[in-house]
Formats: structure tokens, C-alpha cells, sequence
């Protein structure tokens, strides 16, 4: 797993998330400063997301760590608010959490219904649900506060 | 903490590129990243390590 052990970062992982365990996960890739989870959502893996000028931000999204920020900063991609995480055929959706407003961490889900999370700078995991990653503790991302969703635009359309 | 820091940033920028960019930024007040490689980390890194290097604060 690059630069630690697959037993290390569950162990990590699991220490993080105090509710990981309740559904079923597995770490897809090793420990990677190059991307964020809000560039993972977006399906990048070699860009940092984050409000200029810290990193990359989209043109014309307001600069802030804001629930809503980042909420536009998907729209400039093609993701359109919605009301559930329900897998929907021809879609892909996001999740994004947040704490009064501000961004904590956003979420992608797979065609298989599955979701996909890169970890701050650790792996990236696929985690059944979403409240895996919730709760008030230290690392933990919070609450799911925002889902949006894109028509798929490669051949993985469901 | 302050200028003092600088090196030891940039040492760890050359190591690992943690984006330690904002915390550069607030004790030099500049930015030598070019605004096309914002959120490249390791562009980005290049960029200071390169100012670092001007500045005589790295090797």
C-alpha cells in the first residue's frame, strides 16, 4: 500500500472512523498527497481541489470552504443538486458532508452503488454507506448535508 | 516561529510535498506558484523549492 502496510492503514482507519466497521469497506489505493477527496469526487486523481490559492478551484466559484463553495464548484462540472443518495441508472452522485456550513469531505458513488472516498491524504477506501465515515470524532467528516448528481460521461453508464 | 521556520518547511516540502503552501505564504507574504499549476502539488512544491533556492534558504 505505498508507503505503509494494508494493516497499517486499517488500523488507522479504524481508529479515525469509530463506524467504519458497520458496513463493508476496502482501501483501493495507496497513501497519495498528489489529490484531495473534493478532486476524488470530481474524479481527478492528479489535482489538489481546494479554494485558490491553495489549489486548483474552478473559475468563477466564490473562494471559500463553504458547503455551498463547493457545492458550485461540482455545478461548474455538471453535477446538479439532489435529493437522495438512492443509485440512480445513467447517474452519478456525490455526497458532501459538512459542519454549519463549512465543507468536511465529499463522496463518490460507484455504478455498483458503492461509494468511493479519498481519505485526506491516506488511501482511498470503498465504503458501503455513507454514514461510515459520519460522527463528531476528531477525523471524522460529520454529517451528509448535500447529494448532487451528473449523467455519467464514460462507459461505466449505469 | 516565522522566517526561521523556512528551511525547515522547504526541507520537508522536498521530502514528502505536503502542501504547506499557506503557511509559506503567510510568513514570506509572496507567491511564486504560477497560478496555471495551482492544486498541482508537486508543481507547486517545485515552485517554492525553486524560490527557496534563490532566497539561499535550501541548497
Amino acid at each position: 500500500m505505498g508507503s505503509r502496510t494494508e494493516a497499517d492503514a486499517i488500523a488507522d482507519l479504524e481508529r479515525w472512523f469509530s463506524r467504519l466497521r458497520t458496513g463493508t469497506y476496502k482501501v483501493t489505493s495507496a497513501y497519495d498527497r498528489k489529490y484531495n477527496c473534493a478532486a476524488f469526487a470530481a474524479g481527478q486523481t492528479d489535482t489538489w481541489w481546494e479554494p485558490a490559492p491553495d489549489g486548483y478551484w474552478p473559475p468563477g466559484v466564490p473562494s471559500e470552504y463553504t458547503v455551498d463553495a463547493y457545492a458550485a464548484a461540482y455545478g461548474s462540472i455538471g453535477f446538479v443538486e439532489c435529493d437522495t443518495a438512492t443509485s440512480e441508472r445513467g447517474f452519478e452522485k456525490i455526497a458532501i458532508y459538512g459542519d454549519n456550513g463549512d465543507f468536511v469531505h465529499a463522496a463518490r458513488q460507484l455504478p455498483s452503488g458503492v461509494w468511493t472516498s479519498k481519505l485526506g491524504r491516506a488511501e482511498d477506501i470503498e465504503h458501503e454507506t455513507l454514514q461510515q465515515l459520519e460522527g463528531n470524532g476528531q477525523w471524522e467528516y460529520r454529517f451528509v448535508v448535500k447529494f448532487m448528481k451528473r449523467r455519467w460521461t464514460t462507459k461505466a453508464d449505469g | 516561529m516565522g522566517r526561521p521556520v523556512l528551511p525547515l518547511i522547504l526541507d520537508r516540502l522536498a521530502v514528502n510535498a505536503d502542501p504547506w503552501f499557506w503557511a509559506l505564504r503567510a510568513i514570506t507574504g509572496v507567491d511564486p506558484v504560477d497560478p496555471r499549476d495551482a492544486g498541482k502539488i508537486g508543481r507547486m512544491a517545485e515552485a517554492w523549492l525553486a524560490w527557496g533556492r534563490e532566497q539561499k534558504l535550501t541548497p
